[in-house]
């Protein structure tokens, strides 16, 4: 009897236990996503999908909604200039939005180029931000893409005489634009 | 102790300011891809055949080191005059009935041979091989033609006279001077002869381009069925005698395999010692079409850039494109340049290589015979000029 009367006491507690830490607490928030037309976009540059080298073409792609780009060049021993393959975009409408922007490069290149470049110029051919595609680094963080500014982006490579041709090689860069410059992109 | 006024206002900026960065770090990123299929060049360098220079290539022959070596002796204004490189730049002015032309690698025991033929029926046909040439911009003391050839004619010949001879023609083809070298009549085979022609250097413009025209022919043919008849030649060339050490000819070669450029050349450096007169210019020998000249008088840059002219490709045994000089400096003097050959699609894509020239008046002059490009036939490019 004894036994039972304690077991029945224990059991109690062990549920007033367990109904006391299931307290929960609700403080509501709302959370409004309203996606927009991407504000910067990509566009076809003059020289792309034109005839490259040797007879093989300058492709370029652009994404469905014009924010992202993969193209193809085809450069050769020496010195290799792609001008006006890709261009940046901040149109005019909706008007007054700045921003200022750097370049990623996620996955660099390496030898046997001894350069490779990523340039970038505005509509009076100044040379806003050159990126070189051999760093993995963020670049030219942060360079004004103001409203209303289209920049051209060329292309340099050098494959010095003597090294062995190369196989195809993929850099993938970011471009990371922001209405702020005091931080920096993470 | 801060006063707790004053101390809730100042947590109260400190928050706004923390809150304000907080709401502009917004970043977006585009992400993008820059695939890099590099390319054999589709143009490369050709070492020139020319006396008087040696070259060295890069491995991948985007790259040229030339020494040219002007002297006072006797100089080809041809250029491979006696065929034994190829059929480059000679081209053919087709006939009626001598309507083939080929070089051969060797050809009734000569190396370095061009056939012209045909299966001749008129009264009268010809034809011709050309080549653009540049006469020497000094002053010359001699210039002469020397021709080797062979004619043989198969078949009945009633009556008939088949010719062999030069014209020297402006670029509308208008003649400026011409000769008669040999006549032969009737059937047979002529065998090997060389003839040796002055011509009238006065006659001629100082760095004027001209062609020169090796003809070829029947006159007054009558026979009962076509007669097969055969010019052969083994070298014609003019030489000349320069009074002042001199160069003129291609120093390099360029081909393109498979697209067609805008092509220019650019001076990047001049390094004079000495006296020297260089013009540097881009030749395309089968378009007949040379581009504006760099020009370096008395050791001064007076033009550092030529225009742009098309290189595209061609036929087995010629080139593209030649490197042309035209040089003449005084004893001991020497000049060396830093070349920047560029070659263009359109809208500035381009790829640019490098080229090191340097001119020197050396006592001597090499003897640089190329081989023969293959061991077969090839057939001579049609004229395009005049």
């Amino acid at each position: 009897m004894r036994y039972t009367r304690l077991i029945t006491v224990l059991a109690i507690l062990a549920l007033f236990a367990l109904v006391g830490t299931a307290v929960f607490v609700y403080l509501p928030g709302n959370i409004t996503i309203q996606s927009v037309e991407p504000p910067v976009y990509f566009d076809l540059g003059t020289n792309a999908n034109q005839a490259d080298l040797a007879g093989n073409t300058i492709s370029v792609t652009l994404g469905t909604n014009k924010s992202s780009f993969s193209l193809t060049l085809h450069p050769t021993y020496q010195k290799t200039y792609y001008e006006d393959v890709v261009k940046i975009v901040n149109p005019a409408l909706p008007a007054g939005d700045n921003y200022f922007f750097g370049i990623k490069v996620v996955t660099a290149m390496g030898a046997p180029f001894t350069t490779a470049q990523m340039n970038i110029y505005d509509s009076a051919n100044n040379l806003i931000l050159s990126v070189d595609l051999t760093s993995a680094t963020l670049q030219g963080w942060p360079t004004a893409l103001n409203d209303n500014t289209v920049y051209r982006v060329d292309f340099l490579f050098v494959l010095p005489e003597g090294s062995k041709l190369p196989g195809a090689v993929t850099v993938q860069i970011e471009l990371v634009y922001s209405p702020q410059s005091a931080t920096s992109p993470p | 102790m801060m006063p707790k006024k004053i101390s809730f206002l100042s947590s109260f900026v400190i928050l706004s300011i923390l809150i304000s960065t907080v709401l502009g770090s917004v970043f977006t990123y585009l992400p993008s891809y820059v695939s890099i299929s590099a390319s054999n060049p589709d143009v490369i360098y050709h070492q020139s055949t020319s006396s008087g220079i040696s070259s060295i290539l890069g491995p991948n022959r985007t790259y040229a080191n030339i020494t040219v070596k002007a002297s006072t002796a006797p100089f080809e204004v041809t250029t491979n005059g006696d065929y034994s490189s190829g059929p480059a730049p000679w081209t053919f002015i087709s006939g009626n009935n001598i309507t083939s032309a080929y070089w051969y690698p060797t050809l009734y025991g000569r190396n370095g041979v061009i056939l012209m033929n045909g299966s001749v029926n008129a009264f009268s046909d010809g034809a011709g091989l050309v080549q653009m040439i540049t006469w020497p911009s000094t002053t010359l003391s001699s210039a002469s033609l020397n021709i080797s050839y062979r004619i043989i004619r198969t078949g009945t010949v009633l009556l008939g006279w088949f010719y062999i001879g030069y014209s020297i023609r402006d670029l509308a083809f208008n003649i400026i001077t011409q000769g008669t070298i040999d006549i032969f009549f009737g059937s047979g085979d002529s065998l090997w002869n060389t003839q040796i022609i002055n011509l009238n250097a006065g006659l001629l413009n100082p760095g004027a381009n001209y062609y020169l025209v090796i003809e070829v022919g029947v006159i007054g043919l009558i026979v009962p069925s076509p007669v097969k008849v055969e010019y052969v030649l083994d070298h014609s060339i003019i030489t000349a005698t320069p009074s002042k050490p001199y160069f003129l000819g291609p120093v390099l070669h360029l081909n393109t395999s498979i697209s067609s450029y805008n092509v220019s050349l650019t001076v990047t450096s001049i390094n004079p010692s000495g006296n020297t007169n260089v013009s540097i210019w881009l030749r395309n020998h089968t378009a007949s079409v040379d581009s504006s000249k760099i020009v370096i008088q008395n050791s001064a840059l007076i033009n550092g850039q030529t225009n742009e002219i098309i290189i595209a490709p061609v036929g087995v045994g010629y080139y593209g494109m030649d490197l042309m000089v035209d040089t003449q400096i005084d004893p001991t003097a020497k000049i060396t340049l830093e070349l920047t050959l560029k070659y263009r699609l359109y809208d500035n894509v381009y790829v640019e290589y490098q080229i090191t020239l340097t001119v020197i008046d050396p006592t001597y002059r090499d003897s640089n015979t190329a081989q023969p490009p293959s061991n077969k036939p090839i057939p001579l490019a049609p004229f395009s000029g005049g």
